[in-house]
Order: C-alpha cells, then structure tokens, then sequence
C-alpha cells in the first residue's frame, strides 16, 4: 500500500511540489522564528556577559519595581566609601551609562529603535571593550566608538565629531575603534567610549555612576564578596554577583522575546500553516475525487478500507515528512530574512549566530507533518467510502458526505464557537497569555469555520464577481463564472486559503486606522500649543532645553512632558493607566485643552498636593476626585496626592498628572520626553518662523525634532504605518502560500477537465480564450477570498476596538485601502493562474479530446 | 425524433449538381515516432468531399481512419501533402488562423458528445458563436433546437440529459455557424441502436435540407449506410469508394479488406 502511494507521488510531481510547499514555507516560518529569535536571544547572553566579565560584584540602585520609562537612578560617589570599607576588596570602578549620539558633519546619527548609548571608559579587568584600531580614550575629549558605528559613518581616527548630551553637544576626537567583547552583532545600537570625569561634566553626574564594579582578592569568592557587600550598604543599594547580573539580565531579555516576540512571530507562522492546511486539504479532497476509480479497484480487488485509509495517510505522511524537513532548512534562510526584516524596519537587533536548536527541530516537524495528517484525514476518510462497483461504472459518482445535512449546522457552530472564544480572549479576564491563547484559537476556529460553510456563498459570489467579467467578454467570462460556481466546496477552500492572508491584512489595516485616526484626534483636538518638541529615538530629550526654548521671543508658554511608570497604592502597575506625567502648571493650560469630566480645574494652581486623574485611571484603581492617594515611582520613592479633577484622553495623555517639580522630587528620570509651545501669534508665517526660531535655538540639540501639529500628526502615522508594514510583510508569508494553493487548485481542475478543454479549442475556441477562462476563474476564486476576508478583517478589527473602546481606539474603516486589497486578490488571482492558463492552452487538441475514451 | 414528420422527406432528389470540393487533401502522409519505432498512419492520401455530400470513412482498426479525420479537420497536421478546406491551404495558418478557421467553417460532433456540463443545452449549441463574439440568429436556433427535438430542453443541463439528447445538442452545436463542413467521430459509437437511427437520420436531413456536407467515421455498417458513398481506407491507404451502398455491400468490402 505505501509503495502505491508512494508510485502514485511520483507520477503526480508537480502536484505533489505544489502541495508540500505550502508546508514547506509555513514550517520554515516556525523554524525561521526560533532560529531568529534564538539568535537575538543569545546576543544579549553574550552581551550580558561580556558587560560582567572581570566582573565579580554589581552594585546598582534598587529598583522598586521595574520602570519602563526612565533610566534607573544613579549612585552616588559615598557609594565607594562604603565599599572600600569591606575586606577582600582588589578593585573598584565606577561605571557611567547615559542616552548621547554621535553627530557628524552635523548630523545626528541614531537608529529610530536600537539605543544609542555613551558609556564611560573602566579600567581592567571590568573592561569590556576591544580595539580593533587605536585605543580606548586616555585624555579630555577622547573617545573611541563602535566598529559598526565607525565603518557605517566611514570614521578616521582622529576625526572630529561631536556627542550629544545633557549640556548639548559636546566636540570630541574618535581615538579607537572597539569591538564589545566577542559579540558578533549589537544590532542598530551605536556605542560611545569616553573617559567618566568627561561624561560626568557633560551630563550633570557630577560624583555619580549607573553601575560600581568591584573585583574580589583571588581567595575571596563574588558570592562571599557579595555579601559582605550586602551587610554594609543600605537597603536602597542591589548587590549581585557579575554572574547572577548577567544572568538576571539575559532572563529579563529572554523573558521579553518569549513573551512576547517568539508568539507574535509564530502567530504568523500559525497563519501561514493555516493556508498551507487548506490547500493540503483541498489537493487531497480533489485528488481523491479523481482517483475514485483506482480506489474502487483497490478495493474490488480486495483492499479493505483499512488498507485505502493507509495509502492516502501514507501519502500525506510522506508529503508532510518531506514538506517539513525542506521547510526546516528553509527556516535558516527565512531566520536571515527576518533579520533583513527587522534592519529594513529599522530596529537594528543583535544576534548570535545561527543555530538549529533541538526545540526547532522537533516543534517544526511535528508541526509540518501534524498539520499534513490532519488536514488529508477528511479526504483519507472519504476515500474509504468508495464503493468497489464504482469500478465498473463508467461515470465515477461523487462520494456523498455521510452526514452531510449536519455538516451545515456544524460549521455554521464552529464559526460560533470561534467567534465566542476571541471574544473571550478580548473582554474577559485571566492571564495575557490565556487571552490570547483563546483570541488564536477562536480565530482559528473562526476561519476553519468560514472554509466550511464558504460553499454555501460561492455561487451568488461568483455570480457576483463574474458579472463585470462576463459584460467584458460574454462566453469566457460566463464559462470561468460557471466553473468557478460548479465544485463550490473546492472553490471555497481555495477561496479560503486567500481569505486567511488577506483577513488578517484587513484587520490590521482596519485596526491601524481607527489609532491612528484616535491618535490624530487626540493630537487635532487637545494639543492646542502649536509645535511640539520630542525625539525621533526612543531617547528622551535633554533637559538643558528647556531654558533654550522659553528664551525665543515668539514663544508664549511652553511646557514640558516627564513621563515615569508608577504603582499606585502599592499595587502592580498596570502598563496602560499607571503612568506619571509632570508638567509644568502655569503653562500647561496654554498648550493643552482639558476635557474635563466633572467640575473644571484651573490647573496654574494645582500646587504640590493635587493631582489630575485620566477617566481610566481612576476607574482602575477606584479613585475619584477628592480621594487622596499614594504613588511610588520606581526609585522607592513614594508620595500623596488629592485627586483634583478629572479628565479623558486615553490616547495621548494616560495616568495622572502633577506639577514637574514634585515629578522629578519622587522620579530618577531627569529628562522630558517633549515639550510643548504655544507661540504668541498663531498665524501660518507667524508658526513657521516660530518653528525655524525654536529650531535654532535648540541647535545643541540635535535629537530634539521641532514640528508644527500638523507634522506631528504624519510623524506618528509614519511610526504606525512602519510597524503596519512590517506586518504586512510578515503575512506576506500567508499571501505566497495561498497563491500556490490557487494555481495548484486550477491545475487539477484543469486535470479534470482536459477534454472540455479540448472541445473547446475543437470548436473553435483560441488559446487566449482558453487561458481567459482559467484566468477569470482564477480571478473570480480570488475575490471571493477577498471579500471573505475583508469581512472577517473588519468584523474582528471592530470586535478589537470595541474591546478597547476604554483605551479610546476608535474604529474607522479604511475604504481606499480595502479597495485596494481587493485588487490585490485580483492581483493574486491573475499570478496564481499564469502557469496553469499557459498549460490549459497548450494542451494538444486531439490528446485532449481522445482522453478517457 | 421518429414522429418528426420532416425524416421522411427523400434525399435523393434534391441532389445538387457536382459541386466545387468543400474539402480537398492530396499526398497526405501521417508517420508517428522514428527510426524501428516509426508507424506510417496515412501513406499517401487524396481525397475530395464535394458541397452537400454525406460521406463515411471506414477501416479496419488502424486503419487510419481517425488520423485522417483528425487532419483533414485541422486538429492534426500531417507530415507530408496538404489539406484544403473551404478554399484555404491549411498548412498555410498558424495555430490561431486555424482556430478562427475551424471556428467559421468546422463543425464537430464527437462519439462522447463533449458538450460543457456547466451550460446548458441551448449554451452549448451556441458556444461557437459566442467564443466567436457572435449571436445566435434567433429564427435559426429555434429552428436547429425544434429540429433536433430539444424545444422542452433547452434549459437542461447535460447532466439532466440522456446519451442521445446529449448528442443531439452535439449536432445542433455543429450545424449552429453553418459551418463548411462537419466532421464525426463515431458519432453514433456511445449510443444505443434507437438512438442511433435518431441522430443518423438528423445528419441526413442536415445534408438533404440544408445542403451540409458531412464526414464521418465510424464502424457501423448500418450508420455508414446512411451516408451518400462510403470510402474505406486500409493500412493507411484508400482501398476503395462504395457510391450509396447497402449494409450488405458494405460488410463484403469489409471482409474484403480484412482477408
């Protein structure tokens, strides 16, 4: 039986090519994603341990939980006199890390997500930096930087370039080139080497350090070191061994990618495979059909159903192994192309080297063939049903689903059943990793169940469909409208294969724009300053601009925007509401229009006591205006506040706010993430040169971008639309797939057709008529996945929105793209049909005609 | 069919004066494959088909037969001589010159009727038209659908539809764009004798009342006595013509060539 399937694969080669590579790229995505994910995974193993090598003992500030905005305190200097105090002692260094980027020929370099850092020069063994060209800094205004930073800026030894900081930019000489310990890659990150006393000056630390490293006497052990460190300094001090830091770290880094990055990832992958499924599914159902004849000899000649089950499975097994081994090795050219991905998004990761662990291999076979085998059961199935008369007869009758009257009921519940579970996933509680453990589910059940019950809307959609292509040419397009219409289960599965891609585009599409239509209301209708201040990078702005900005004439008022994570009443910070932000009172009301829910505040007098509280916030933790409350910002440090008013932006201005002096009384961070003007005369010239004057003054600067509100807006939509195409290109991935799905799909109905084929070109028909009918069929197929899609795109990305109507994401529909989309299906469609039209029209004549007879 | 009062109408009256060949095909040699492997399938052929004549092809098995039908149609070209058709040298066109040819002047009607399940019978009959970019004269088709007896059919889908009715379709479908001529292969060979006679006797009245000129194969005896001269062929040869034989003549030259 298996070598009869196996001699049935070879005979049918291109269909069973066609089958497997929807296998093979689904698995290579799987693959690709831990192959890739790993990488970056141990990147910052290596990174983390080449910044603790030599190191035995960090101390850090502790953290009172983990803030996500601000950098951790630093430390003070009395920090060393502590420490010298402690026996076993060989060395100590202080260890400065600040936000700067190097600027040269007076442009700012920085990538829009990789950090940029200065890092302060120590000395060995805690040293992590290699030359690989001159050497590290030794006097004022020295510093060496990275090789990539060095080779990308094309940067001679020597040259004079400048740092940005806290004071403005600094002028320093680049003396080395230095690689960080052995790692190959540190992604985008651009890093700069200066000597402490320099940064401290350029920076305000004065006698302050992120990080003291300290070196034991060889007989003294880090852990024994530790703790003795731990007995003599304060509670407010973190005192770790350099393994356990490096160790620590990586886990958090880990913790991020696994959390969040690897099932994001596999989520397309999980699409993918879905599309692949279809067509696993439809080629079997089809080939079966045809092959009724050989299975009704199989079985007259004495197979038992048990032994035609096995054929088919042994089939599908064999396609499955195959599809999923190739797809694995694919999954290391797919890693690399995820990484060109990412670089292209601009978020320069770093990664390892390349490695096949053993967690890939295992999950990306048993995936790619699970997936083969489950999706050819239904027609392995069907297959056993072939009666052995059917051998004798000469029409091969269409095996009749055995519960066909409950098949309707039962998609129709699948459906249901998804559509409840996303829901679930949606509005109701239980971990993130539950939700959106029953959100995939559901969507998969949604899909699964909108194949099925497709059939029931092939033909009014075809009939739909076909319409324009029928006024355009009559006999063609009527006769590919037909054929389309005729197997309506097969032309919804293939359908299908299209309609999981191209929903998921919709929905994303849809989803983008009801934020970014919120975010640019949010913007339009609350900020009525006219420029706002903020960094292209994911680094805040250095304070020293400030002064700078309220010193140009033109300005009015201008305040700006701290931000920092907090707890409030001592509970886990919830990562939407517990945000602080810190403006400054007397100019806020000037750059910014309240909605105010309840009485209005004059916020000029706030005082250090009262707080305004976002809508969420407060529903959140329960307070509302006139309660007192108790926030505790990352530092330890805590304070009360009486909440004042209350007021709704959930888009643009979550949390709480207070007076910038009690921010940054309670807060480490030092730097706004904006400021925002508002100009004395608000007339266009007036702005514009209002705009060139604060630019101007903010010259030292260089990562503050100046911008109208108007600019503020596209920048934003350009931040959403890049994260939307590197979606887009990650389901991309779906779009191939189901494109296989339909030509392969054409190509055996083309099969079955040949001698229609031929009696068409018999009499009379030309082959470009020939190939205008698979064409339109193909077309038509194509849309009505298009249309399906669109419509689960949009019903989900409501069903999003709706569930975060509290965070005010509105839900806008994007009709130009959605038309779009719908030419891309067209698009898809007419690809998808070049190779199987140019074989339906050479078929040869006679051959097509005589066949079967 | 039979209850057709029009069948009765003799066909030997009308016979038109000789006439200018519709199809003419000289020296034609069909070889498959090379070398040991070589099979001569027409060894040298010339024959004509005059406007308005019925002519049978018949032939032991591999004979040639359907090789010559399949040239003489324009779906197969020959190794060596030429076919005309309706005044055009066929090995003169290329692939869609000959598509547009067999689409005005080229009708076919085959033994497995070939007729599009997803048309209906009406759809089928005037797909040629169509593919051409034509409508079907109204008068007409109602003519060739009540002729061919399919007037309370013509919404039917050939699943709906018996063998017979199904190539009924096929032979309204091969007289719709009056065509130069038609070509069958073993029109009658799927079907049962009644409906045989049926559609036998359709072909008839297609030459006798409107002048068609018909070729067909088949290995009917008593299909090619409907015709008007039987031409037999053997080893890929002509070997003989019989001018309005009976079944029983026929059957003799068949034994004949046989022997």
């Amino acid at each position: 039986m298996i070598l009869l399937a196996l001699r049935s694969m070879a005979q049918r080669k291109l269909r069973t090519a066609l089958t497997a590579v929807a296998i093979v790229l689904g698995v290579a995505m799987i693959a690709g994603t831990y192959v890739q994910t790993d990488q970056i995974s141990s990147a910052f193993e290596q990174i983390e341990q080449t910044a603790n090598e030599g190191v035995d003992v960090v101390i850090t500030r502790r953290e009172a939980f983990s803030g996500d905005f601000a950098a951790p305190e630093p430390l003070e200097y009395d920090t060393f006199r502590a420490v010298h105090r402690v026996e076993g002692i060989d060395r100590i260094a202080g260890e400065l890390w600040e936000a700067g980027s190097l600027v040269v020929d007076g442009k700012t370099i920085q990538s829009d997500f990789a950090p940029s850092a200065v890092i302060s020069d120590v000395p060995e063994p805690f040293n992590a930096f290699r030359p690989v060209r001159g050497r590290l800094p030794a006097a004022a205004r020295e510093v060496a930087v990275n090789s990539k930073l060095a080779e990308d800026e094309q940067l001679r030894l020597g040259q004079r370039v400048g740092v940005t900081t806290r004071t403005g930019i600094q002028r320093v000489r680049v003396v080395g080139v230095v690689d960080y310990g052995d790692v190959a890659s540190i992604g985008g990150a651009t890093l700069i080497v200066a000597r402490l006393q320099d940064m401290q000056g350029w920076f305000q630390r004065r006698g302050e350090v992120t990080r003291v490293l300290v070196s034991g006497v060889p007989d003294v052990s880090p852990d024994k070191l530790a703790t003795r460190l731990r007995a003599v300094l304060g509670e407010n001090l973190e005192v770790k061994t350099g393994a356990q830091t490096a160790a620590d770290d990586a886990a958090e880094i880990n913790a991020q990618i696994g959390g969040f990055l690897t099932p994001a990832l596999l989520a397309f992958a999980g699409a993918a495979l879905l599309v692949g499924a279809f067509i696993i599914f439809n080629t079997f159902s089809i080939t079966v059909a045809q092959r009724t004849r050989e299975f009704a000899l199989m079985r007259a000649l004495g197979a038992t159903r048990r032994q035609v089950l096995g054929a088919v499975t042994a089939e599908a097994l064999a396609v499955g192994v195959a599809a999923s081994i190739a797809g694995l090795f694919l999954g290391l050219a797919f890693a690399r192309g995820l990484g060109a991905l990412f670089d292209a998004a601009g978020m320069g990761i770093p990664r390892g080297a390349m490695d096949l662990a053993p967690r890939t291999i295992v999950v990306a076979l048993s995936v790619g063939i699970g997936v083969t085998l489950v999706a050819a059961i239904i027609p392995a199935v069907r297959a056993t049903r072939v009666s052995p008369v059917a051998a004798m007869r000469d029409e091969a009758p269409a095996v009749r689903p055995r519960f066909a009257r409950l098949r309707h009921t039962a998609t129709v519940l699948v459906a249901l059943a998804g559509l409840v579970l996303v829901l679930q996933g949606l509005l109701g509680g239980g971990t993130a990793t539950a939700r959106l453990g029953a959100m995939g589910a559901g969507t998969l059940l949604v899909f699964v169940g909108v194949a099925a019950s497709a059939r029931y809307v092939v033909q009014p959609l075809a009939a739909l469909v076909g319409w324009p292509l029928q006024r355009l040419h009559d006999t063609t397009g009527e006769l590919a409208r037909e054929n389309a219409s005729r197997n309506p289960g097969r032309t919804a599965v293939t359908a299908a294969a299209l309609m999981v891609g191209l929903g998921l585009v919709v929905f994303v599409a849809v989803f983008a724009q009801g934020l970014k239509d919120t975010i640019d209301g949010g913007i339009e209708d609350r900020l009525s300053g006219e420029l706002i201040v903020s960094s292209d990078a994911v680094t805040p702005l250095p304070a020293g601009a400030s002064a700078r900005i309220t010193h140009v004439p033109q300005v009015d008022a201008s305040s700006p925007q701290y931000i920092d994570r907090v707890q409030v009443d001592g509970r886990p910070a919830n990562a939407t509401t517990d945000v602080l932000n810190g403006v400054e009172p007397a100019a806020w009301p000037l750059v910014y229009d309240f909605e105010w829910l309840g009485e209005e505040v004059d916020v000029s007098t706030l005082g250090s006591a009262n707080a305004l509280i976002e809508e969420q916030f407060g529903k959140e933790h329960g307070i509302t205006v006139g309660d007192t409350f108790s926030v505790e910002t990352p530092t330890g440090r805590t304070a009360s506040f009486r909440a004042a008013g209350r007021y709704r932006d959930p888009a643009i201005l979550q949390g709480m706010i207070i007076d910038a002096h009690e921010f940054l009384a309670i807060s480490a961070a030092r730097d706004p993430f904006s400021f925002l003007i508002s100009v004395r005369d608000d007339g266009e010239t007036a702005v514009a040169e209002a705009k060139a004057d604060v630019t101007r003054a903010l010259a030292g600067f260089p990562t503050a971008e100046v911008r109208t509100g108007g600019e503020y807006r596209d920048w934003i939509a350009g931040r959403v639309d890049q994260i939307i195409y590197l979606l887009y290109a990650l389901l991309a991935m779906s779009l191939v797939i189901s494109l296989f799905g339909i030509a392969n799909s054409l190509f055996l109905s083309i099969h079955e057709r040949t001698r229609e084929i031929g009696m068409l070109r018999a009499v009379g028909a030309t082959a470009r008529q020939v190939r205008q009918i698979i064409r339109y069929e193909s077309v038509i197929t194509a849309v009505i996945g298009g249309l399906l899609g669109t419509v689960i795109g949009v019903l989900f990305a409501w069903l999003a929105t709706f569930a975060l109507e509290d965070l005010g994401v509105g839900f806008s529909v994007p009709v130009r793209q959605l038309i779009g989309l719908l030419v891309l299906a067209v698009v898809v469609g007419l690809i998808g049909a070049v190779v199987p039209a140019r074989r339906a029209s050479r078929l040869n004549v006679l051959d097509a005609i005589s066949r079967g007879e | 069919m039979a209850t057709e009062p029009l069948l009765t109408t003799t066909a030997a009256v009308t016979e038109p004066a000789p006439a200018a060949p519709v199809v003419r095909a000289s020296g034609l040699v069909k070889r498959y494959g090379t070398g040991g492997a070589q099979v001569d399938a027409l060894r040298g052929v010339d024959v004509t088909f005059a406007r308005g004549s019925f002519t049978a092809i018949m032939g032991p098995s591999g004979s040639g037969k359907s090789t010559l039908l399949h040239i003489l149609a324009g779906l197969d070209r020959p190794t060596e001589g030429w076919v005309e058709i309706d005044g055009t040298r066929l090995d003169e066109l290329d692939d869609r010159a000959l598509t547009l040819l067999r689409r005005r002047a080229v009708g076919f009607i085959f033994q497995a009727y070939n007729l599009l399940p997803v048309l209906t019978a009406e759809g089928n009959i005037t797909l040629p038209l169509r593919i051409g970019g034509r409508k079907a004269d109204p008068a007409w088709l109602a003519q060739l659908i009540d002729a061919v007896g399919l007037t309370d059919r013509r919404d039917h889908r050939p699943a709906e539809m018996s063998g017979g009715q199904q190539q009924r379709v096929a032979v309204a479908r091969a007289l719709i764009t009056r065509p130069a001529v038609v070509f069958g292969d073993e029109p009658t060979g799927n079907l049962d004798s009644v409906s045989s006679r049926e559609i036998l006797a359709l072909m008839r009245r297609a030459v006798d009342d409107l002048d068609q000129t018909i070729v067909m194969v088949t290995h009917d005896p008593s299909a090619a006595a409907v015709a008007d001269s039987v031409v037999f062929l053997a080893d890929g040869r002509l070997a003989g013509t019989l001018e309005r034989p009976g079944i029983d003549e026929i059957l003799d030259h068949l034994r004949e060539l046989a022997r």
